[in-house]
């Protein structure tokens, strides 16, 4: 009895209303992260049903703890972690490609998998494996592995806590005074108004999947663009307003990344979670083992190559499919075009030129709108029903 | 009437009172319409994955 989590229903505000009625009185950290489990856990049980939630994702937590506790270890750590990434790897594999899961009757794990949001618990179980295989943090106890990995307000669509910050949050939040609870509430006034109000009349009014072709195609890329990112921010805004009122911080996912100037500003702006996780735990390791490697002699390859990899792995955590592939490596060139750019940039203008450079308004206005149109564009590539097309113009028959 | 009215500058956390009921009214006015305009099964781009 899979069913996903709807905002539009009593059913999830039921939830919030439940653990802030129990979670804002306790004091005690010890009850605190048991009451917060507990309800995690009560929240899955309302969309899977007890038996999912007692017997598949309880197991599949306690598996994780066991597996943390041994990964520390010399040789027999990573065996475990082998073991434990494939087992991740193929539960994300049959979520991503569901006639997988059909083919070898796994349907309902597949439907468990989506309303978990598995992407999402995937690359927490990655984080937190990291930073105990690093030694920075102790494995965690069942509890805080059920608290880190499936916090309710964030299961559906993020964002990606990082291990480091869940750790670091105080046991007991500082009491929630009226000022602070108008903005929690705000901001779940702002992420519903922009989901259900915003986001809904555009796609109406304006989006036809690309269907309606012609010089109207142009119109659609920016409004298709507009409307992405009014339907991921508003669903960020009301995980963070959650967070606020039940005090468990939340990380920020968007920073207005309309005004990016670039791809790298973009990144820093957009999907901010995803792109931290990307850097800490593909990029960074990659970055450093291959300086190591050549000595540090070939700098920019190093980083060109490093992103490459790094943005076509993201390009197939959204979806493992070819227009995906093409988003992470269209991503990954335009981040690599901006690095030379500002190498070039900094070597013919040098460093007081490139103040005067990036303080010129048209400049910036010019640089936004370009920043705009690409990233417009990747969507585009990554949303557009080539296949469709493909099909009416008859090359699949 | 003057005393309420000098009541209504009186700050909650730092907000006047004023402003602080104008906020909540644009909260409720977001809602409203989000419960006009809203429908069940809709669902986030990003969501499920």
């Amino acid at each position: 009895m899979a069913n996903p989590i709807d905002l539009y229903t009593v059913r999830f505000w039921l939830g919030v209303g439940v653990a802030l009625f129990f979670l804002m009185p306790l004091t005690r950290p010890t009850t605190r992260k048991w009451a917060f489990a507990l309800l995690n856990l009560g929240f899955l049980g309302m969309y899977l049903g007890p038996w999912p939630v007692a017997v598949g994702v309880v197991s599949g937590v306690v598996l994780i703890c066991l597996l943390l506790r041994i990964a520390p270890r010399q040789g027999l750590g990573s065996l475990v972690l082998t073991f434990g990434g494939l087992v991740v790897l193929g539960l994300f594999v049959v979520h991503k490609l569901p006639w997988i899961g059909e083919k070898f009757g796994l349907s309902s794990l597949d439907r468990t998998l989506a309303t978990v949001g598995f992407s999402y618990v995937a690359l927490r179980v990655v984080d937190l494996a990291r930073a105990v295989r690093d030694g920075t943090h102790p494995p965690p106890g069942l509890v805080a592995t059920i608290n880190y990995l499936l916090p309710f307000h964030m299961l559906a669509a993020g964002p990606i806590q990082a291990y480091e910050e869940f750790a670091a949050q105080p046991a007991i939040p500082s009491p929630l005074e009226a000022g602070e609870a108008l903005e929690a509430i705000e901001r779940i006034a702002d992420g519903m108004f922009k989901k259900f109000v915003l986001a809904n009349m555009i796609q109406k009014l304006f989006l036809t999947d690309f269907r309606a072709g012609g010089p109207y195609l142009l119109v659609e890329m920016q409004l298709n663009f507009l409307w992405l990112y009014l339907d991921f921010s508003a669903y960020s805004d009301v995980a963070v307003g959650v967070g606020r009122l039940i005090g468990v911080r939340t990380p920020e996912n968007f920073n207005r990344p309309y005004l990016a100037r670039n791809v790298i500003d973009f990144w820093e702006r957009w999907h901010i979670s995803l792109s931290r996780f990307i850097q800490r735990n593909v990029f960074i390791p990659l970055q450093l083992g291959m300086m190591r490697r050549t000595d540090g002699r070939f700098p920019l390859l190093i980083a060109s190559i490093s992103i490459t990899i790094a943005f076509l792995l993201c390009g197939l955590w959204h979806r493992i499919d070819l227009h995906w592939l093409a988003w992470g490596a269209l991503q990954a060139t335009g981040l690599i075009a901006c690095y030379l750019y500002q190498h070039i940039l900094v070597k013919r203008l040098g460093r007081k030129g490139v103040k005067a450079y990036l303080a010129n308004r048209w400049i910036r206005l010019l640089a936004i709108v370009l920043t705009f149109e690409f990233e417009a564009l990747t969507v585009l590539v990554a949303t557009y029903p080539f296949e469709e097309l493909l099909w009416w113009a008859g090359y699949y028959r | 009437m003057v005393g309420w009215l000098l009541s209504m500058n009186r700050p909650i956390d730092g907000i006047p009172l004023s402003r602080f009921l104008l906020r909540i009214l644009w909260v409720a006015i977001r809602l409203l319409l989000v419960l006009y305009m809203g429908e069940t099964g809709t669902s986030f781009f990003y969501q499920g994955f």
